[in-house]
């Protein structure tokens, strides 16, 4: 019997609470009844009004009224009906590994294939019938979004410079164009922006653009000319119509969704700004007759996701959305191909913050691994080893720091910091215990290293800096921090302030990731990356001038590049992203196991472990994915009036 | 709907007290039950139970006989558990009793083994720990025996969400247990490292 059956079967038998003495007494005592007069059915009524006769003049009325009426609505029953029958998986594609059920993979115009970004940085298209999948292409930027053009012939997407783990892995080269029959790639753009849609004549591309601010200016670009049209400086989702004469966006303004639609040359521009909710993700039916829009709307206790249409003819909204399928919280859609199907991805992602006892003397494991929490993030050891602090978004949307029992994972307290509106991975707690330090976003986007007092949740913005910071870490005396930015380490004097950089790549593939200061205080190790591998950590000394190496395995694919150094500094702990934790020397003996963590379920994947400032434990993250990816087809009515 | 409580039902719509006490005698304790396990304790479970079927007497000659009485029933008194919660000064959060102590064992079933018992008083423990969204589908489909298509008619959301949260509810669960089962047992859940032999 597997877990979930035991489950089931232990819910099933739960004992049933007995009934108090004397309640069937009261309750029988209020039972107060007063008599609902019998009716007859409404039919009766309509057909016999006086009790006695069946009126003729009334059934010639009802047959009239099924003429007219209600078989054209049959007619729309089976249409609802065929919906639902032609709603199909795509088991092929929900075995494939996509990040998180991201938003960026696509569906190619005729349906049969599907493409998208997976984590191993490659660009896959799966057979939708098959399920086969091939790979067209590595070093593409994961989880960013893939356009097909509209002929089916090239994939767009973004080459990969960097790695995810540094910058939050904005750092794309170029947006390319690989044609899906020779493989050959071709650049689009240089300077590229976060494709979302590609005109059918090829020459447009409609995206995103992140700007200094760290707001997604919709943007289109000229491929021939690289004339860049701005149209929101804040907005989301600019999509073609299926002629590319018209486009949709959405902005949003004092809480509202202003839903747009413009033809592309310019000439006019009109907005639906009634929607009583949210608007996402518009996408245009294939017929360019409708966009369908993902609406979200407050319900008493909870909030509504609805898909929604609203009718398009030329460069007019005509009427009223429609809501379509209701209850769409669980599913992101990607697009529409011209068959008519819409593609959709639904599931969740599981995971928690869990620690495993280590053996100080041998770094090998000493117990199983126990969740401490489920979910969490970012998260940091407390100086004495007995707590962890979490950042954790509360529900009204306010940052807080959780701090939990390292031993048995109970919450101990929670430190609001409204201050604080995102953190950045690799958070650290000062040598005294008085501070957390974390990169970060606050209010006023205002970015750079933060200081949090741990009694008080004081916030103070130690270093101003254009972009947040990563993987921050103190150093033994408490004095200085360093933290990974720009593909460099950088350090900053706890006192001034001032940034410097330390360590700086000079190869255009490589990178100086996750910083740790080693346990003497004279120099940080970091992670190098050529590539997306990382096969040595070195360390440079504080002031910037010697370099030498901590750690080095043989195996690239013992990827280091997400580290931790023991207290002693004899060995890390690292993951390379699968479900196995390893250890490896840094006296240059072999790498090992340290933990495998498959026995928490089959989709499990470590990351983050950080050794407890004892080298007695190592704490980690825990993802867990389940998502399945289906088709629909197109539901919609179809119009003359196309937009074709 | 079954024959009999439809005939209950339709004699309770007339006045009829005996058939009112009838689906009474029928539905009380499972009621009851819904709700003790649901509020925490005993006392706010019998005013709620008294409420639940004030408002069914109150409003029966609505109840059309579209879906079965039971559904109603059930409705009516998670809605009226869901109002009782607005109105508590604490809010969204209630601290709930472990209602499985009330519960004398006389046919423990597939639970006869105490090791079993303990584990089901830490499913029990987790259940309620839940979200919201996931507590009710639990208790409705495994503590009620509903069907799916009877759990989303009394929750009013479709039997496709219901499945998904009941999905997301065991995921946790069993997330939980394997956690917690993994405690005692060292030898067999302490990682080895490659190659080696425990």
């Amino acid at each position: 019997m597997n877990m979930n059956e035991r489950i089931e079967q232990y819910l099933g038998a739960a004992p049933k609470p007995p009934s108090p003495v004397g309640l069937m007494d009261m309750l029988r005592k209020d039972v107060i009844l007063r008599e609902v007069g019998t009716q007859r059915s409404a039919l009766r009524r309509f057909f016999v009004p006086s009790g006695e006769r069946v009126s003729l003049w009334r059934v010639a009325a009802a047959a009239a009224i099924t003429i007219a009426v209600l078989l054209p609505l049959s007619y729309g029953a089976t249409k609802l009906i065929r919906r639902f029958s032609t709603i199909s998986q795509l088991p092929g594609v929900s075995k494939a590994k996509f990040p998180w059920g991201y938003d960026g993979a696509a569906l190619s115009p005729d349906g049969k294939h599907f493409a998208g970004t997976t984590m191993s940085f490659e660009l896959v298209v799966i057979d939708t019938s098959t399920g086969e999948q091939r790979k067209l292409a590595e070093n593409c930027f994961w989880g960013t979004p893939v356009v097909w053009s509209a002929d089916g012939s090239e994939i767009a997407y973004l080459s990969r410079r960097g790695d995810w783990h540094t910058d939050m892995g904005r750092q794309p080269s170029s947006l390319l164009a690989l044609s899906f029959k020779s493989g050959k790639t071709r650049i689009l753009m240089q300077d590229p922006l976060w494709p979302e849609d590609w005109s059918s004549d090829g020459k447009l591309i409609l995206g995103e653009r992140m700007s200094k601010e760290g707001l997604g200016a919709a943007v289109m670009v000229n491929l021939e000319t690289k004339e860049e049209t701005v149209l929101a400086k804040e907005g989301a989702s600019p999509r073609f119509s299926p002629n590319t004469r018209y486009l949709s966006h959405v902005t949003k303004e004092a809480n509202r969704s202003i839903l747009h639609l413009r033809r592309v040359d310019g000439t006019s521009h009109v907005q639906y700004t009634d929607f009583p909710g949210t608007i996402d993700k518009p996408l245009w039916s294939p017929d360019g007759t409708y966009v369908v829009f993902v609406g979200t709307q407050m319900g008493i206790d909870r909030r509504h996701k609805d898909l929604w249409t609203l009718r398009v003819e030329g460069d007019r909204f005509i009427g009223l959305p429609l809501p379509v399928i209701p209850n769409v919280e669980q599913m992101q859609f990607f697009n529409w191909s011209q068959n008519g199907q819409l593609a959709y991805v639904t599931g969740f992602q599981l995971g928690g913050v869990y620690t495993l006892p280590v053996d100080a003397r041998t770094g090998k494991a000493g117990g199983p691994p126990r969740q401490l929490m489920l979910g969490g993030n970012q998260c940091c050891w407390s100086p004495d080893g007995k707590q962890i602090a979490f950042w954790q978004k509360q529900e009204g949307g306010e940052g807080a720091f959780v701090f939990v029992s390292a031993s048995n994972g109970e919450t101990m307290r929670t430190l609001s910091v409204a201050e604080i509106t995102g953190v950045s991975p690799g958070m650290s707690w000062s040598p005294d215990g008085r501070l957390i330090a974390c990169g970060g976003t606050a209010k006023q986007k205002r970015r750079g290293v933060f200081l949090i007092t741990v009694e008080t949740g004081d916030v103070r913005l130690l270093a101003p800096l254009e972009k947040a910071p990563n993987s921050l870490t103190w150093s033994p005396d408490g004095k200085t921090i360093a933290y990974g930015q720009n593909n460099g380490v950088y350090v900053v004097n706890v006192e001034d302030g001032k940034p410097r950089q330390i360590a700086s790549p000079t190869e255009k593939e490589e990178i100086f990731n996750r910083p740790v200061f080693v346990p003497d205080g004279g120099s940080v190790a970091y992670a190098h990356l050529k590539g997306p591998d990382c096969d040595a950590v070195l360390a440079t000394t504080i002031d910037g001038k010697t370099t030498r190496e901590v750690c080095h395995v043989k195996d690239t694919k013992l990827n280091m590049r997400v580290f931790s150094l023991s207290p002693d500094g004899r060995r890390i702990v690292f993951t390379p992203g699968d479900e196995k934790i390893w250890c490896a020397p840094t006296d240059g003996g072999e790498p090992f196991l340290m933990a495998d963590i498959s026995e928490l379920g089959e989709t499990v994947f470590a990351w983050a472990a950080e050794w407890s400032p004892k080298g007695d434990a190592i704490s980690f993250g825990v993802g867990r994915q389940e998502y399945q990816y289906w088709v629909m087809e197109n539901f919609l009515p179809v119009t003359e009036a196309g937009g074709r | 709907m079954d024959r009999r409580i439809k005939d209950l039902c339709k004699r309770a719509k007339s006045a009829d007290k005996n058939a009112a006490c009838e689906l009474l005698e029928i539905y009380h304790a499972d009621i009851f039950a819904y709700l003790r396990r649901l509020c925490g304790n005993r006392q706010d479970a019998e005013d709620l139970t008294q409420q639940t079927f004030f408002k069914v007497w109150s409003s029966l000659g609505s109840f059309t006989g579209r879906s079965e009485f039971s559904t109603w029933l059930y409705r009516i008194a998670h809605n009226t558990y869901i109002d009782w919660r607005r109105g508590r000064p604490d809010g969204a959060r209630n601290y709930p009793d472990p209602w499985w102590g009330e519960c004398v064992d006389t046919d423990p079933g597939p639970l006869a083994d105490a090791a079993d018992r303990q584990m089901a008083q830490r499913l029990y423990e987790a259940v309620d720990q839940l979200d919201d969204d996931q507590k009710h589908v639990v208790h409705l489909h495994y503590y009620q025996q509903l069907s799916i298509r009877q759990t989303a008619r009394v929750l009013n959301v479709a039997t496709s969400t219901i499945k998904y949260r009941l999905r997301e509810a065991l995921g946790i669960l069993r997330t939980t247990l394997r956690v917690g089962e993994h405690e005692p047992d060292v030898a067999r859940a302490t990682p080895v490292a490659k190659g080696e032999t425990t």
